[in-house]
C-alpha cells in the first residue's frame, strides 16, 4: 500500500511520542522533577507546530487508505491546536505546582488530547474521526477530574463522562447507519454514494438519520442547545486551566470536524437540517448569554459565555458561504486568544485552592494588580465584541455571513444577543476597577503565564487592527469546501 | 491624509496626556488645548473650499473583505461638527485644567477627554458606516470613563454604568441596522449609500432599518423614553457635562440622523416617527426642567428638550426645517457650553450649584456674569443674538409644516417659554438677582474658567449682529443634509410678522413662568410623588426583570441533576428519530419471522429479564451481575449468527467489566434514595417510547445489503502478494503489520506502567 506516509501525520506522531515519553518517564523520575513534564510537553507541542508546518500540503491526495488528508484546513487546525497546547502548558505550570497536582499525568493527557483533536481534523473517515473524538474525550474526562480530592472536580468528571458517553454512543449509531447505507465509512465513498442516489431518488432515510445523529454527537461536543446542559456544571468544577481547554480546544476540534462532515461529505441542499441548526444557533446564543447574566462565579459565567460563542460560530455554519466558513476559522483563533488569555489570568488569580473565582474576589484588583486586570479587561472586551479587538472582527464577519444569505432575523437576533453579553463582561471590569479591594491578597505571576497573557493580548489587538493576514489564511484553508 | 492624521494626533495626545501632565503641571490644559485649536484653525482656513461645496475624502484599506476601511469623508455637515468639537474641545481642556486644579487624577482626566475628542472627530468624519459605529462605541466608552471619573461615589458609578448600558446597547442596535443597510446595498460607504438611496427606501427592510438606526439615535441623543441617563450623567465633573452631555456627544445621534437624512429621510414613516419622537422629547424635557433647583440639572433637562427640538426639525425635513435645525444646533452648542462652564465656575468659586442660594454674583464675578448673561439672552432668543434668529426660523418652519402645524407650534412655544425661564434662572438670577447666602466671599474665576465661556458668548453675539459670518458654516451643512445645494441668507430683523409676535409672547410667557417658579417647584414635587412610572424606574425594572428571566430559565435548564440531563438527551434523541421517521414515509417494515428459532426467543427473554432486574434490584452486586447477563446474552446471539470473533471480544470485555465492577462495588452500600413511583413511571414511559422508535428504525433498516467481507481479499491475496499460506500470520506481519507494531507498543507501555506502579508502591511503603 503506497499511500502510507508518515510525514502526513508527523505532528500527531510527535504528540503521541512525547505523550508516551512523559507518561513513561514520569513515574521513574518521581516527584522531584516536576517541571520536567512541563518542559517535555512544551517541547512536544512546539515540535508539533513545526511538524504541522512541514506537512506537505495537498488538497487532493489522501493517505492511509483514504483516511488521512493533509489539506490546508487540517494544517490550519493542527497548528492552532499545537499552539493552544503551548499556551496551556505555559499557563498551567504554576497552577499544577500550587495545587500539588500530578504533573506527568496532566501533561501526558494534554498531549494525547491534542493528538486526538488533530485526528479529528485530518481524518477523512468516520471511524478515524470517531477515534480521534474518543481519544480527546477520554483524556479530557480524566483531566476534568484530575483534582481527585476535590468533590467539584469529581462531579465535573462524572457528569462529563456520562453525558459524553451517551453522545458518543449516539454518534456511533449514526456512523453505523451511514455505513449501512453507503457501505463505507470513508468520506469519499459516502459522498459518491450520496451523489449517486441524489440523482435518481430521494435520499434514503437511514442515510439522513445517520447524519442527523452524527451532527447531534458533535453538537454535544461543541455544546450547542439543546446539548449544552453538561457544559456549565463541567466547566465550573473542572480545574481552571482545563476549563479553558474544554471551552476552547475541544470545542474548536468539534467544530472543525463538523465543518468537514457538513461541507465535504453531506450532500448539499438539505434545508431541514439547516433550519434546525438556525433555531439551535439562536437558542444557543440567547440561552448562553441570558444564563451568563446572573452568574457570580466567573468560571461559570465564562462557561455560559462559551455556549453563546458556540452559537455565534454556528451562524457561520448555517450561512454556509465563503464568508461564514472563513469567519469560523478566524473566530477560532480570536476566540482561542481571548478565552485562553482570560482563563490564564483567572488561573493565576484563583488562589491556593482554585476557589477565588467569584465576582467578589475580583473587587478592586484593578489598580492593585494592573498587570492582570488590564489584560483581563482586554480579553473581556474582545469577548464582548467591542471594536478594535479580534473579537469584534470575528463576530462582525460571522454576522455579515448571515446578512449575505439574507438571514436578517438571525443576524439581528445575534447582534441583540451580543448586546446582552456586553453587560456581564463589563460587569467584571466594573468590579475590578470601580470597587475598593476587600484586603490584600497574595498573587504570584509565574513568568511563563505572564508571557502567555501578554502574547494573547497583543495578538487580540493585532488581529483586531490588522486582520487581513489571518483572514487570508483562513480563506485559503476553507477553499476546498466551496463547491462552485 | 490629514483627516486620519487629525484623529491619530488626538489619540496620541490622549495616551501621552498623563505623562505630559506630570511634566507640565498646572499649565497642561493650555498646552493640550493647542492641539484642538490647531485643528480648529486649520479647518477654519479651508472654509472657502467647503462653502463652494467641496469635501475632503481619504481612504485607506483596512479589511477589504469585510467592506471595512478607514475611509473618511468630510462634507459640510462634518465640517460644522469638526469645528464645534475641536473649538469647544479646546475651551473645555483649558477649563478642565482650571476646574480640576490639583485633583490627583487630573492626568487621567485629560487622557479620557482627549480619547473622547478623537472618537468624536472620527465619528463625524467617517465615511464608512462601520467605522462610524466603531467611533460611536468609543464615545460611549470614553463617556463612561468620564461620568464615572469620581468612582468612589456610588451615584457616579451607577450613572456611568447606566449611560454605558443605554448608549452602548443603542450602538449595537445601530450596528444591526448598519448590517442590514450593507446587506441591501452591498456597501458600507456613505457615499455609495447615497447613490442607492432609492433602493433602500423601496426595500421591504426599510422599516426595520429605520427603527434600528433610530434605536441608536434615541439612546445616544437622550430622546424620550431613554432621556433619563443624561441628567444622571451630570454626576460627571462639570467640564465633562459641558462638553459631552450638551455640546458634542449627545449630538452624535443628531449627526447620524442628519447624515442619513438623504438616505432614509423623506418617507412618511420617517416624518411621523422622527417628528413625534422629537416633539415628545422637547415637551418632556421642558416640563422636567422647570421644577429643578440644581444649575446642572436645569441645563441637563433643557438639553434634553433642545435635542428633541432638533430631532423634530429633522423629522419635518423641509428645507426650512433643516435650516432651522442646523442653526439651532450651532446656537445650542454655543450657549449650552457657555452656561455649563459658567455653572462650573460658579460651583468652583462659591461651592454650590443650588439656584436658591445664589444671587448677586455680578459684583464679585463680573466677567463670568457677562458671559452668562449673553448666553442666557441667546438661549431665550433675544435680539440681537444668534438665538433670536434661530428661534424665528424655528417658528417659521413649524408654521409652514403642512399637517402637524398647530400641535407642533403649541409644544414649541411652550418649550421655548420654559427655555426662557430656565435661561433667566441659570444665567440671570444668580448674577443679578438678590444676593443669596453663597455670594460675597467668592472671587472672580481665574482666566482659564472664564475665557471659554466668554469667547462662545461673544461669538453668539457676533453671529447675531452679523449673520453673514455664520452662513459660510451653515450653508454647506444644510446642503449636505439635504444632499442638494441650498441657498442660505440670514437676517436679524424680519419686521413685525406673526413669527415675531410669537417670539414676544414666548419671552413674556417665559418671564411669567419664572415668576411662578416657586409654585411650579411645589407642583413638581407633588407630582413626583405620583410618578411611579418614570422611565428611569422602568429601566431599573426592565433590568431586574431581564435578570429574573435569566435566573428562571437558568434554573429550569441548568438544575445540575445528571439524571435529568440524561433524560433530556434521551428524549431529544428519540424526538429527532421520530421526527425523521415521520418525515420520510418510504421503506416498509418487513415482518419476516421465518428465520427465528426457539433459541433466539429464549435468549431474548433472558436478556429482557436481566434488564428488568437491573432496573428493579436494590443491590449493586445483583445489578452488576444482571448487566453481565445482558452482555453475555448479546455475545451468544453473536455466536448464533456466526460472528465468533465479535462474540469473543464481547465476552472478554464483559468479564473484565463485571470483575472491575465487583471490585469497585465491594465496599459500597446498597442503593438508597430511590426514585418515587411517579418518576419511575415517567422514566419507564420515556424509555419504552425511545426503545420503540429505535426498534422501528432497526426494522426499517433490515433490508440492507452489506458488501463482500474483507476476509476474502486476504484469502485471495495472501499467497500472491505476501507469499504466505497461513492467512492469519500474513495478516499479522504483512497486511496489518503497522497494527501489530502498535499493539506491541501498547503492550510494552502497559508493562512499563506496571513496573512503574510497582516501583511507586515500594517507594511509598519504604517511606512510610
Amino acid at each position: 500500500m503506497s499511500d502510507i506516509s508518515f510525514s502526513a501525520i508527523l505532528p500527531e506522531l510527535i504528540l503521541c511520542i512525547f505523550g508516551i515519553l512523559v507518561m513513561v518517564l514520569g513515574p521513574f523520575l518521581g516527584r522531584n522533577s516536576r517541571s520536567f513534564g512541563g518542559t517535555l510537553a512544551l517541547l512536544g507541542f512546539a515540535t508539533s507546530i513545526v511538524g504541522a508546518l512541514l506537512v506537505p500540503e495537498s488538497a487532493g491526495k489522501l493517505f492511509f487508505n483514504g483516511m488521512v488528508t493533509t489539506d490546508a484546513f487540517s494544517i490550519f487546525f493542527r497548528v492552532l491546536f499545537a499552539a493552544i497546547g503551548v499556551v496551556m502548558t505555559l499557563g498551567s505550570l504554576n497552577y499544577l505546582h500550587r495545587l500539588k497536582l500530578p504533573t506527568f499525568e496532566y501533561f501526558a493527557l494534554l498531549l494525547f488530547a491534542s493528538a486526538g483533536m488533530n485526528f479529528m481534523v485530518l481524518s477523512t473517515d468516520l471511524l478515524l474521526t470517531f477515534i480521534g473524538l474518543e481519544i480527546l474525550s477520554i483524556a479530557t474526562y480524566v483531566l476534568a477530574g484530575i483534582r481527585r480530592d476535590d468533590a467539584a472536580s469529581n462531579e465535573s468528571a462524572i457528569k462529563y463522562f456520562f453525558m459524553g458517553s451517551f453522545s458518543s454512543a449516539i454518534l456511533l449509531y449514526g456512523v453505523a447507519l451511514i455505513y449501512g447505507s453507503a457501505h463505507s465509512t470513508s468520506y469519499q465513498a459516502i459522498l459518491k454514494h450520496a451523489a449517486a442516489v441524489n440523482g435518481q431518488q430521494q435520499i434514503p432515510l437511514l442515510f439522513l438519520i445517520g447524519f442527523g445523529l452524527i451532527i447531534v454527537g458533535f453538537c454535544f461536543k461543541v455544546a450547542v442547545v439543546p446539548f449544552q446542559v453538561w457544559a456549565p456544571d463541567v466547566y465550573e468544577g473542572a480545574p481552571t486551566p482545563i476549563t479553558g481547554f474544554l471551552s476552547v480546544a475541544s470545542k474548536m476540534a468539534g467544530f472543525a470536524a463538523l465543518i468537514r462532515i457538513l461541507f465535504q461529505v453531506l450532500p448539499h441542499d438539505l434545508p431541514q437540517w439547516v433550519q434546525l441548526l438556525v433555531v439551535s444557533s439562536i437558542l444557543t446564543m440567547w440561552i448562553g448569554n441570558l444564563s451568563a447574566l446572573t452568574q457570580t462565579n466567573i468560571k461559570r459565567m465564562l462557561a455560559y459565555s462559551s455556549i453563546a460563542h458556540a452559537g455565534y460560530i454556528l451562524i457561520g455554519i448555517v450561512a454556509a458561504n465563503q464568508t461564514g466558513i472563513t469567519a469560523i476559522l478566524y473566530y477560532a483563533v480570536a476566540y482561542a486568544l481571548m478565552n485562553l488569555g482570560a482563563f490564564t489570568i483567572i488561573t493565576i488569580l484563583s488562589g491556593r485552592d482554585d476557589r477565588r473565582v467569584t465576582l467578589e474576589d475580583y473587587k478592586g484588583i484593578g489598580f492593585q494588580y494592573p498587570q492582570l486586570s488590564f489584560p483581563l479587561t482586554i480579553c473581556l472586551i474582545s469577548l464582548a465584541g467591542i471594536p478594535t479587538t479580534a473579537g469584534f472582527i470575528g463576530k462582525f464577519f460571522l454576522f455579515s455571513a448571515a446578512v449575505e444569505e439574507k438571514m436578517y432575523l438571525l443576524a439581528v437576533l445575534a447582534v441583540l444577543a451580543a448586546l446582552v453579553s456586553v453587560y456581564y463582561y463589563l460587569r467584571v471590569v466594573v468590579y475590578m476597577f470601580m470597587f475598593e479591594p476587600d484586603g490584600k491578597r497574595e498573587v504570584r505571576i509565574h513568568p511563563a503565564a505572564g508571557v502567555v497573557v501578554l502574547v494573547c493580548c497583543l495578538l487580540i489587538f493585532w488581529f483586531g487592527l490588522f486582520p487581513t493576514w489571518l483572514l487570508e489564511v483562513s480563506r485559503q484553508a476553507v477553499i476546498l469546501f466551496l463547491h462552485p | 491624509m490629514q483627516v486620519a492624521f487629525v484623529v491619530l494626533l488626538v489619540f496620541a495626545a490622549a495616551i501621552l496626556a498623563p505623562m505630559l501632565h506630570r511634566l507640565l503641571g498646572r499649565r497642561t490644559g493650555w498646552w493640550l488645548a493647542l492641539i484642538p485649536t490647531t485643528i480648529f484653525l486649520y479647518y477654519l482656513s479651508r472654509i472657502t473650499e467647503f462653502q463652494a461645496g467641496g469635501s475632503i475624502r481619504y481612504s485607506l484599506e483596512w479589511v477589504p473583505s469585510l467592506g471595512l476601511d478607514f475611509s473618511f469623508h468630510v462634507d459640510g455637515l462634518s465640517y460644522l461638527f469638526v469645528l464645534l468639537v475641536s473649538g469647544i474641545g479646546a475651551a473645555v481642556l483649558v477649563f478642565g485644567g482650571g476646574y480640576l486644579q490639583g485633583h490627583p487624577l487630573q492626568g487621567r482626566f485629560y487622557s479620557y477627554l482627549l480619547l473622547f475628542m478623537g472618537s468624536m472627530l472620527g465619528l463625524v468624519m467617517a465615511d464608512n458606516l462601520l467605522l462610524l459605529f466603531i467611533f460611536w462605541e468609543m464615545t460611549s466608552v470614553s463617556s463612561y470613563l468620564l461620568i464615572g471619573f469620581n468612582h468612589q461615589d456610588d451615584e457616579a458609578r451607577r450613572a456611568a454604568w447606566q449611560a454605558l448600558l443605554i448608549t452602548g446597547a443603542g450602538g449595537l442596535v445601530l450596528l444591526a441596522g448598519i448590517l442590514l443597510l450593507g446587506g441591501i446595498t452591498g456597501s458600507f460607504s456613505f457615499i455609495q449609500l447615497l447613490e442607492q438611496a432609492e433602493i433602500v427606501r423601496q426595500s421591504p427592510l426599510y422599516l426595520p432599518i429605520l427603527l434600528l438606526v433610530l434605536g441608536g439615535v434615541v439612546t445616544k441623543s437622550a430622546q424620550v423614553p431613554f432621556h433619563f441617563w443624561l441628567p444622571g450623567a451630570m454626576s460627571a465633573p462639570t467640564p465633562v457635562s459641558a462638553y459631552l452631555h450638551s455640546a458634542t456627544m449627545v449630538k452624535a445621534g443628531i449627526f447620524l440622523l442628519a447624515r442619513l437624512n438623504p438616505v432614509l429621510g423623506g418617507t412618511a414613516e420617517w416624518h411621523y416617527l422622527v417628528t413625534l419622537m422629537g416633539a415628545v422629547t422637547m415637551l418632556v424635557g421642558a416640563l422636567m426642567a422647570l421644577p429643578q433647583t440644581d444649575l446642572k440639572r436645569f441645563l441637563a433637562y433643557s438639553t434634553v428638550s433642545a435635542l428633541g427640538t432638533i430631532v423634530l426639525l429633522l423629522g419635518l425635513s423641509t428645507t426650512l426645517a433643516t435650516k432651522a435645525a442646523i442653526i439651532f444646533l450651532l446656537v445650542h452648542s454655543l450657549y449650552k457650553a457657555t452656561l455649563f462652564m459658567v455653572a462650573g465656575a460658579v460651583d468652583h468659586e462659591t461651592g454650590t450649584r443650588d439656584v436658591l442660594s445664589l444671587g448677586g454674583l455680578v459684583r464679585v464675578m463680573p466677567i463670568t456674569s457677562a458671559a452668562a448673561g449673553l448666553a442666557a439672552l441667546s438661549m431665550s432668543g433675544f435680539p440681537p443674538l444668534l438665538g433670536f434668529i434661530s428661534k424665528e426660523l424655528l417658528y417659521e418652519a413649524k408654521i409652514q409644516t403642512p399637517d402637524l402645524s398647530p400641535l407642533l407650534l403649541g409644544i414649541g412655544v411652550l418649550a421655548n417659554m420654559v427655555n426662557v425661564a430656565v435661561a433667566v434662572k441659570v444665567g440671570i438670577r444668580p448674577f443679578w438677582g438678590r444676593p443669596g447666602r453663597a455670594c460675597c466671599e467668592a472671587h472672580e474665576a481665574p482666566l482659564s474658567l472664564w475665557l471659554g465661556p466668554m469667547v462662545f458668548a461673544v461669538t453668539g453675539l457676533l453671529f447675531g449682529l452679523f449673520p453673514d459670518l455664520a452662513t459660510p458654516l451653515l450653508e454647506p451643512a444644510v446642503s449636505a443634509v439635504k444632499a442638494e445645494n441650498v441657498d442660505f441668507t440670514l437676517k436679524l430683523w424680519h419686521g413685525i410678522n406673526p413669527v415675531f409676535l410669537l417670539s414676544v409672547a414666548t419671552v413674556l410667557g417665559g418671564v411669567v413662568l419664572f415668576r411662578l417658579r416657586d409654585h411650579i417647584r411645589r407642583l413638581g414635587n407633588d407630582l413626583r410623588r405620583f410618578s411611579g412610572l418614570n422611565p428611569s424606574r422602568l429601566y431599573d425594572r426592565g433590568l431586574q426583570s431581564l435578570m429574573a428571566l435569566a435566573r428562571w430559565q437558568t434554573r429550569l435548564i441548568q438544575h445540575g441533576f445528571l439524571r435529568q440531563y440524561i433524560l433530556l438527551l434521551v428524549m431529544i434523541f428519540g424526538g429527532l428519530l421520530l421526527f425523521s421517521l415521520l418525515q420520510m414515509q418510504e421503506g416498509s417494515i418487513r415482518w419476516n419471522l421465518s428465520g427465528i428459532h426457539l433459541l433466539d426467543i429464549a435468549l431474548a427473554v433472558v436478556i429482557l429479564l436481566a434488564t428488568l432486574t437491573v432496573t428493579r434490584t436494590r443491590s449493586r452486586m445483583t445489578a452488576v451481575v444482571a448487566l453481565g447477563v445482558v452482555g453475555f446474552g448479546i455475545a451468544l446471539i453473536q455466536v448464533i449468527y456466526s460472528a465468533p470473533d465479535l462474540a469473543i471480544t464481547q465476552i472478554l470485555v464483559e468479564m473484565l467489566a463485571v470483575i472491575l465492577f465487583v471490585f469497585l462495588f465491594y465496599k459500597m452500600p446498597r442503593f438508597s434514595d430511590l426514585s418515587s413511583p411517579g418518576r419511575k413511571l415517567r422514566d419507564a414511559l420515556i424509555a419504552l417510547a425511545c426503545g420503540g422508535i429505535v426498534t422501528v428504525l432497526v426494522l426499517k433498516a433490515v433490508a440492507l445489503q452489506i458488501e463482500e467481507p474483507v476476509s476474502s481479499y486476504y484469502a485471495q491475496n495472501s499467497v500472491l502478494e505476501a507469499y504466505g499460506r497461513n492467512v492469519v500470520n500474513v495478516i499479522l506481519v504483512d497486511f496489518r503489520a503497522l497494527d501489530t507494531l502498535g499493539e506491541i507498543l501498547v503492550l510494552s507501555l502497559a508493562a512499563l506502567g506496571v513496573v512503574a506502579l510497582l516501583k511507586l508502591k515500594q517507594k511509598s511503603e519504604s517511606s512510610s
